[in-house]
């Protein structure tokens, strides 16, 4: 069974060998091609980069981010994680997922599991770990948090912040490679805001691969390694956050800083 | 803070108790107060009630009468209010012993009558015999002591008025015993008659006429009712309570019905879960994922025809049509027929409540790497059966109730238990009341078993 995969690893190799998430020609529609959220482009993010996405509302930003985890179906085009074609009907996708973590807007934690059973439900269940080594990782990552005496609360016990803070630890007990951020921010109270961008932050300097979408500009400027504007369905400007900020090209780009700076 | 809230309910229904028992109290005071005789009499009223019954009483003793009345009398010296409508009469006596003067004289009195008429050498009639032992007892009465006391007499108010109330003690005691001295004539049965013991058991008019000249006609009359409507409605429930379900041990008929209804709710409780949540998983499958389109048909026929046509009639269909033809036991058929109906309600509660779970709760298990099944298994399911728990346990109640119409086929369940007294006692309040508190109880109890529960899940929401 494994070695198939490895086999099929080698059949859908993408082109560009160092990139971690590879994207081509990424197409998605709604209702049967009424609606066009992403309208094709290619795009390649390597290990250890900070991608921060920014853009209008309906500009497909969360539905690009969804796609790369397969919450939504691509129309068409194809992603490679780790030289893997995901979008492979062969491809067992809880596989990639264990790899690829995500953080929501709504933080979607589980009301009826304590913060520590949060953390270690999929890990154990997935057989990544046993029951201990689970609880103690997750009592790592919850220290890390800054929540270490919260395990045995409940979710509706925390604030907003805590919430999203227990999330993002809840995708690092995967140990993943990469982890996809969803507007973190946005569903906080503004004084909860900074305690998860200094969160976020901290994972960046540790070199984790981070997708964010987010409309923090202080953060992307601080953190990115690259700034995507996405707008109409494609990916309309592509820079380091300095020349992104001080020099943009793109007209739909130069309206919205001058909207939201 | 727990401990406070079971201590405040266990205060809670200490008070309900002690309202209602102070209320049943209450209700019986005033029902008591209200009970009391209305009409004022005074002492000399009582014993002119007194005399003119003593003076009508007499007139019915075929023995001397007039000259037993002349020596006896009652005194009235005190009245009392009762809470029965009763007025007590505290009286002194004063007549002649009839009772030990027969008794010590019986074989003279009755033994000194030639059985045989002296003219005709043939029996005597009774009113000739009767006449005879007038005579002799009047003269014994003559020599009689005198006996005294005290007595109490009642007076009841009836719808007629006030009323003496004749009781045997009373007529016995005031005429000296004469009724224990009726008693000591019926049971002779051998006279010495001329020096020879004479068997008179069957020389009928003998004895008729010995016992014909003691016979009170009249006497005695029913104590009036006087209980108030309250008592009266008690005692009445009291009798029908035991013709019903005490008599012949009738409330075994309900106690098997019971289990019968309890075994049926429990059955069909599990197939209709079983049931329920194997449709809903196939709807809701069907529904988040696209797939298994056929099944999730099937399912949508299967909702529309259990809901869409009465329990009964399905049951009716379920037994003759489909399952009698094949031998099948009936309470077999109730079961299917209550799990098959139950099982469309439970899939349509429990597919409510999965899909009010946030579609982020998938997304969030789906996005950690697990699979559809344990999503739902371990993160869905859990969520929405604390947020079903209440609508289930109505239908869990509401099918309890349903098996009720199982007595259609003749499972012979609570229902039918309580009709089948019914049709041997031909009460209508008792079966069906005692049907319905039955019920009651059981759904009351569910209800409780579910709070516990309920309380039990929202530990994690506070």
């Amino acid at each position: 069974m494994k070695n198939k995969k490895e086999q099929k690893v080698v059949l859908d190799a993408p082109c560009n060998p160092d990139a971690l998430i590879e994207v081509k020609n990424l197409v998605k529609d709604f209702n049967d091609g009424e609606i066009k959220v992403l309208r094709g482009f290619d795009y390649s993010i390597k290990k250890g980069e900070k991608i921060v996405i920014i853009g209008p509302s309906g500009g497909g930003k969360s539905t690009f981010l969804r796609c790369l985890n397969l919450l939504e179906k691509p129309t068409s085009g194809e992603i490679y994680f780790n030289g893997e074609r995901i979008t492979s009907t062969k491809c067992n996708i809880n596989q990639v997922r264990k790899k690829m973590g995500m953080v929501f807007q709504h933080f979607n934690l589980f009301p009826h599991k304590t913060v520590l059973e949060n953390l270690t439900l999929a890990p154990v269940m997935l057989k990544l770990k046993t029951k201990e080594e689970a609880v103690a990782r997750g009592k790592e990552l919850l220290n890390m948090v800054g929540l270490p005496d919260k395990a045995e609360a409940y979710p509706s016990q925390l604030s907003g912040g805590q919430k999203q803070r227990v999330a993002i630890a809840r995708a690092l007990a995967m140990d993943p490679e990469v982890i996809l951020f969803d507007e973190p921010t946005s569903a906080l109270d503004p004084e909860m805001v900074g305690e998860v961008l200094d969160l976020m932050k901290e994972l960046a300097r540790e070199g984790l691969t981070m997708v964010v979408v987010t409309h923090e500009m202080g953060f992307a400027r601080e953190v990115a390694d690259k700034i995507l504007f996405m707008c109409d369905g494609v990916i309309a400007e592509e820079a380091p956050p300095e020349e992104f900020f001080t020099n943009p090209k793109n007209p739909r780009l130069q309206q919205f800083l001058q909207k939201v700076l | 803070m727990k401990h406070n809230k079971h201590l405040r309910n266990f205060l809670i229904a200490l008070i309900a108790v002690a309202v209602l028992v102070g209320l049943f109290a209450a209700v019986m005071l005033i029902d008591g107060l209200n009970n009391r005789a209305k009409q004022e009499i005074d002492i000399a009223q009582a014993q002119e009630m007194v005399d003119a019954t003593l003076d009508s009483l007499p007139n019915n003793v075929a023995l001397s009468s007039k000259y037993i009345r002349s020596r006896s009398s009652i005194t009235v010296n005190d009245i009392k209010y009762g809470t029965q409508k009763d007025i007590i009469l505290s009286c002194t006596y004063e007549t002649i012993d009839v009772h030990t003067t027969i008794e010590d004289n019986v074989n003279d009195v009755l033994g000194s009558i030639s059985i045989n008429d002296p003219k005709t050498g043939k029996p005597k009639n009774a009113t000739k015999v009767q006449l005879e032992v007038a005579d002799k007892v009047q003269a014994l009465l003559e020599t009689a002591p005198t006996l005294s006391g005290e007595m109490e007499v009642y007076i009841y108010e009836t719808e007629d008025g006030l009323q003496l109330y004749l009781s045997d003690e009373f007529v016995n005691t005031a005429f000296g015993g004469i009724l224990d001295a009726q008693k000591v004539v019926q049971n002779t049965t051998t006279l010495t008659v001329n020096g020879e013991s004479v068997d008179i058991t069957n020389r009928n008019s003998l004895r008729n006429g010995c016992v014909a000249c003691f016979k009170l006609v009249n006497y005695d009359m029913a104590k009036p009712d006087t209980s108030s409507p309250i008592q009266r409605a008690f005692n009445e429930f009291k009798e029908e309570f035991h013709r019903n379900f005490i008599e012949e041990n009738r409330w075994m008929y309900l106690a098997q019905g019971l289990g019968n209804t309890l075994a049926i709710t429990a059955l069909s409780l599990i197939l209709g879960v079983a049931i329920g949540f194997l449709v809903a998983a196939i709807r809701c499958t069907s529904a988040k994922t696209g797939k298994l389109k056929i099944l999730d048909g099937i399912c949508k026929v299967y909702l529309a025809i259990m809901r869409g046509t009465p329990v009964m009639i399905q049951l009716l269909i379920i037994y003759f049509v489909i399952l009698l033809p094949l031998n099948i036991d009936k309470f077999i058929a109730a079961v299917l027929c209550f799990g098959i109906n139950s099982g469309a309600y439970v899939s349509e509660i429990v597919r409510g409540g999965i899909m009010s779970i946030d579609d982020g709760q998938i997304e969030a298990g789906r996005s950690l790497g697990l699979g559809y099944v344990p999503t739902m298994w371990y993160i869905v399911i859990p969520q929405a059966f604390k947020a079903i728990l209440p609508s289930l346990a109505n239908e869990f109640i509401a099918l309890l109730k349903e098996t009720s119409v199982a007595f259609y086929i003749g499972v012979a369940d609570l229902t039918l238990g309580g009709l089948k007294i019914r049709a041997i006692t031909y009460s209508n309040f008792m079966p069906l009341i005692a049907i319905a508190v039955i019920y009651l109880i059981l759904v009351l109890g569910l209800s409780y078993l579910v709070s516990l529960l309920e309380r039990r899940l929202r530990k994690s929401e506070k």
